[in-house]
């Protein structure tokens, strides 16, 4: 093990978070076809300057400390909004924190073995998930009225800019960058799909639920899983095909996050043991602190974007300061 | 250490002493019956008419019959060149080392008024000569397995690869036992380094015995909490040849018909040898049927308990009414169902390597279908329990690889235990733990989960020998396991 990660496999923890938390979201929070597109546009830019950027959040004490934090919030929200969707979708009759500990327990095991295995199983599973997710929304979209679409096309590109720095993209790119083992340019392979993903897939639910109904569904990518008028060739109910595959994908991002976090607090308390004790029990504890899943995605928002402008604006600042002094 | 013949001979005796199988004779030899030899071995672990033929004729008759001019001058060269005219002779460093090689079935051969003290390869034990494969059975290609003599194991594979680069590096395992172990590898294809590294750990063993190569695989293994196998074992000569040929190193283990093939990935275990003697499209079918299989044998019963336990909602209407119906009458969970059907199946598979060949067939109907069907009527487990199961075992007897089936079928209680406790949660959160580890394994530096993932430059060549078997004239002469060594090593 040496802790490396090939290109090829960044690109596929990369789309795999595209098909995870970020169709939760996306078509959620961007209430028109253009804001989608321009949150896309936005992330295109941001995964780009993570690219061709000398940051690493690893090299200093105080971005080691602020990622840390920023990244232990980012899990809390994160494992409240996949215990809020899986509650809702498979396990109504089954307790939250109950579930928040399964997330916790096994998000903490595999972040703690490192990103090394990480790539490897998002190599391995990538063509799965993506071409049953693709399948999905392939089925979709003769369900799509045109009617949605143009309705959507109006108004807030604004908010859809500010909105594409809640695509972690980017920020999974700054997060494991340092560990990439290859050609860096070719990221932009999975970088160009991402993008196409985001609108293709948005576009697609928009067009079916139209912004009104993405707006009062609370998950809209369920709501189109469910209403897909899938041919029963294999077998009749196929949703629960696509609901392991898409908890795959979100616990990809999360095990990325959990590896990084565990990397920084060891920095931070000079390689002790417990540190993936203590973040799984701090995890664990403020995931259980009592938010309606609305008001999580908001804070989940406001703290990508708040981190979001804070990485791709200030501490480029910051290094130009220090590198003219 | 003892200058003096008869000291040495009494050093011989004392070493051997309370040995009712030892055979040891002391006789003259030269033209006056003036110079002592002693000789000692193994009974019936030699082969008794090489030295009787070879040695003991020579010694006490031909060499009276013409006799030598001047024996004083030169008599150990020869008694050598006159006396034993055997080929494999050595001389011993001490006489504790060719007390060694008297238990590995040589001779030794004190000459009194000689400081040499001589080993003469006289094996002969009793052994099993070459048989049928029985673990590794394949319809078409070779029928030959290997036996429990490591020089019956070497010449089998010696005989597939007729090439001086083909080599045999001899050493010892375990303290007591002084295993012989070959180490083979074509030099050039096999990484250096790799060759290297189990030369030392093999130096390094510090246990007592080694029986069989199942002890070495243990000992040789990186991660030993770990239930998959990260080391091959086969019994097909042609598949230890074709390995060798990638650049995996055998080590063959004297008194086991198994060799130990290392480095090994999970897709290897995947392979079986007469992928490559039928035709490639059959076989990469056969190939993804392994695969779905193995995928099937671990995972299936959590799904069921998932599905019907936590969301049965996913099963269709007129199916889960069905199943709904057909477990009216079972007293237990469905969880306890599963798991005692697990276990019974083991119990009769266990049963099954254990009874004689003759009662195995009566023991399979007794046992499968007369009580299988029983319970079901009695209303003691449902009927889809019993397919789920019956589903398991057969998709476990797919898999090539007794050591994979094995990690399967304890991996697949935890999938269980997973999927009871939250459903298609737990059963995705079990998978991917299982995951998890085997992506963190490695067997010997190589990525446990290589080709399919963990390299780049040789990948898509590999790829058309993992999954699928493309045409023998698209597989290139490559070596993946020195390939994924250099790569690995580079990253």
């Amino acid at each position: 093990m040496n802790n490396r990660i090939s290109v090829k496999e960044l690109n596929s923890i990369i789309i795999l978070s595209v098909l995870g938390f970020e169709i939760l979201l996306l078509p959620k929070i961007c209430h028109s076809l253009t804001a989608v597109i321009a949150a896309s546009l936005m992330s295109l830019v941001l995964m780009t300057i993570a690219i061709f950027s000398d940051i690493d959040i690893y090299d200093n004490k105080l971005w080691q400390i602020v990622y840390f934090i920023k990244n232990l919030l980012v899990i809390v929200l994160l494992t409240k909004i996949l215990a809020d969707a899986v509650s809702f979708v498979i396990l109504r009759e089954m307790k939250l924190f109950e579930i928040i500990l399964i997330i916790t327990l096994l998000c903490g095991y595999c972040g703690y073995k490192g990103i090394e295995p990480i790539g490897r199983i998002s190599q391995i599973i990538f063509w799965f998930v993506l071409l049953f997710t693709l399948y999905i929304y392939i089925m979709s979209i003769p369900d799509v009225k045109m009617d949605n679409l143009f309705t959507a096309v109006r108004g807030n590109e604004l908010s859809g800019v500010i909105y594409g720095f809640v695509i972690n993209s980017g920020e999974i790119i700054l997060l494991v960058k340092n560990r990439l083992a290859g050609d860096k340019t070719k990221l932009f392979r999975s970088v160009f799909a991402a993008f196409l993903l985001f609108v293709f897939i948005s576009g697609v639910i928009i067009g079916k639920i139209g912004t009104v109904g993405a707006d009062n569904t609370m998950y809209p990518f369920f709501e189109l899983m469910y209403t897909a008028d899938l041919p029963d060739i294999v077998i009749k109910r196929q949703e629960g095909i696509f609901i392991s595959l898409w908890l795959i994908s979100c616990f990809i991002t999360l095990f990325l996050y959990y590896s990084s976090t565990d990397i920084l607090a060891k920095k931070i308390f000079h390689g002790s043991k417990y540190v993936t004790l203590v973040i799984m029990a701090v995890v664990f504890a403020f995931s259980y602190i009592h938010l309606s899943p609305q008001a999580t995605m908001k804070n989940y928002c406001f703290l990508q974007i708040v981190g979001g402008i804070f990485t791709a604006f200030i501490i480029p600042l910051l290094y130009i300061r220090r590198n003219r002094k | 250490m003892f200058a003096n013949f008869e000291e040495r001979i009494k050093y011989i005796e004392d070493k051997f002493k309370d040995w009712g199988d030892i055979v040891k004779r002391k006789f003259y030899v030269g033209k006056n019956r003036d110079r002592a030899v002693y000789i000692t071995y193994i009974d019936d672990m030699v082969d008794r008419n090489l030295i009787e033929e070879e040695i003991i004729k020579n010694l006490i008759i031909n060499i009276r019959l013409t006799p030598p001019e001047n024996t004083k001058g030169n008599a150990f060269d020869f008694y050598i060149d006159g006396g034993v005219t055997t080929a494999d002779i050595k001389n011993a460093k001490d006489i504790d080392e060719a007390i060694l090689e008297v238990m590995s079935g040589n001779t030794l051969m004190l000459i009194e008024g000689c400081d040499e003290i001589l080993v003469i390869s006289t094996k002969g034990f009793p052994k099993r000569g070459v048989d049928k494969p029985e673990t590794e059975i394949a319809v078409q290609g070779p029928q030959e397995a290997f036996a429990e003599s490591i020089r019956i194991n070497t010449v089998l594979i010696r005989r597939r690869i007729r090439d001086t680069r083909l080599k045999c590096v001899q050493s010892k395992a375990g303290k007591v036992s002084q295993t012989d172990v070959a180490l083979m590898y074509m030099e050039g294809i096999a990484d250096n380094k790799l060759v290297e590294e189990i030369k030392k750990k093999l130096a390094d063993i510090k246990t007592d015995m080694v029986y069989d190569s199942g002890y070495l695989e243990q000992l040789l293994e990186g991660n030993k909490y770990s239930p998959f196998p990260q080391i091959q074992l086969t019994e097909r000569p042609d598949k230890t040849a074709a390995e060798l040929m990638e650049g995996r190193i055998a080590l063959v283990v004297d008194t086991s018909p198994f060799v130990i093939l290392l480095p090994a990935v999970l897709t290897s275990f995947y392979q079986a040898s007469e992928d490559y003697y039928q035709r490639w499209e059959i076989m990469s079918f056969i190939r993804i049927i392994r695969y779905l299989a193995g995928f099937v044998a671990f995972s299936l019963p959590g799904l069921y308990i998932a599905v019907s336990l936590y969301h049965p909602s996913m099963i269709p209407t007129q199916l889960a009414l069905r199943l709904a119906g057909a477990r009216q009458t079972v007293p237990i969970s469905t969880v306890v169902e599963i798991i005692i059907m697990e276990l019974i199946f083991e119990a009769l598979r266990e049963a099954g390597t254990r009874i004689p060949a003759s009662i195995g067939s009566t023991l399979g109907i007794v046992g499968g279908i007369i009580i299988g069907q029983a319970a079901v009527d009695a209303g003691l487990v449902s009927p889809m329990a019993v397919i789920i199961i019956a589903l398991t075992g057969i998709c476990s007897f797919a898999i090539p690889n007794i050591a994979l089936v094995s990690a399967y079928r304890l991996i697949k209680y935890f999938i269980i235990f997973t999927s009871a406790i939250a459903g298609l949660l737990g059963y995705v959160a079990g998978l991917l733990l299982v995951l998890i580890h085997i992506a963190s394994l490695d067997s010997f530096g190589i990525p446990y989960l290589a080709p399919l993932t963990a390299t780049d430059r040789s990948r898509r060549r590999i790829l058309k020998d993992t999954i699928f078997r493309f045409p023998l004239k698209n597989k290139k002469n490559g070596h993946f396991y020195s390939e994924m060594e250099s790569e690995n090593i580079e990253q």
